[in-house]
């Protein structure tokens, strides 16, 4: 028995496929400039050719482990992110320029490309922003990404504010005192 | 008659997305691990489909590689 062969044609593969990039943005970008930066991302893929199929909106998300990336010649460690995503229809062969522009893109923590569907497959009622809810307000953007200089971003609570002047004053006092009677 | 077992194929789910943490985590441990398909009854095909949607997640950071 003759075995069967699936040939596939040069026209054939370089027909415009359709993929997915989910991608996580750093927590650094202000509110008001997030869907610039999103449709930055796009944009930069719709001049390679593509087109933009569906999208999910960035939904700031607590990280589930560290992520670090080096920006600049820093280590950057992130904890937290607005992740989103895009199905585009494109030609296989602009997908090594498609990364490369992925690549370069200082914003981005990661990015996923993968091979994907026209029709929507997300089948659960939640979305991701309600199931991996940031505690933005909280934490300041500053917050989720750590320089590793040692340097945290932990910044303590000015606590100065809470304790009445004459209080400080006389607790001033009292430490005076007994300075001046150790001496 | 038999009666499907397979989450998946009984549910008519015909691909599995690593954005779906609702149906993902279902087949976690509370460790974080991958569930066998012998503990669970979800068919081979579905089960590679599964594994790698939940490592696809893992990486993008949205399910833990481990958990405490």
């Amino acid at each position: 028995m003759a075995k069967k062969t699936t040939t596939v044609s040069l026209p054939e593969m370089l027909e415009p496929r359709i993929y997915e990039i989910g991608y996580l943005l750093s927590p650094a970008i202000r509110d008001e400039d997030l869907e610039a930066r999103a449709t930055e991302l796009k944009e930069s893929l719709i001049k390679l050719g593509a087109t933009v199929i569906s999208e999910g909106n960035p939904d700031f998300i607590d990280l589930a482990y560290e992520m670090s990336r080096i920006i600049e010649n820093k280590r950057v460690r992130f904890t937290q992110g607005y992740f989103g995503w895009f199905k585009i229809e494109i030609d296989p062969s602009k997908m090594a320029e498609a990364k490369e522009t992925l690549d370069k893109n200082t914003l981005l923590i990661r990015y996923l490309l993968v091979g994907a569907t026209k029709e929507n497959t997300i089948i659960g009622k939640k979305s991701l922003g309600k199931i991996l809810k940031g505690s933005r307000k909280e934490s300041s953007p500053d917050e989720a990404l750590v320089v590793s200089e040692g340097e945290t971003g932990e910044v303590p609570e000015t606590v100065e504010e809470e304790i009445p002047a004459e209080k400080l004053d006389e607790a001033l006092d009292a430490e005076i005192k007994e300075l001046v009677k150790e001496s | 008659m038999s009666t499907q077992q397979c989450y998946f194929k009984s549910n008519n789910i015909k691909h599995i997305d690593y954005k779906d943490l609702e149906i993902l985590r279902k087949f976690l441990t509370p460790t974080g691990k991958i569930m066998a398909s012998k503990r669970t009854g979800v068919c081979k095909k579905s089960q590679r489909q599964l594994a790698t949607a939940i490592k696809y997640a893992r990486f993008m950071g949205l399910l833990p590689y481990i958990e405490a």
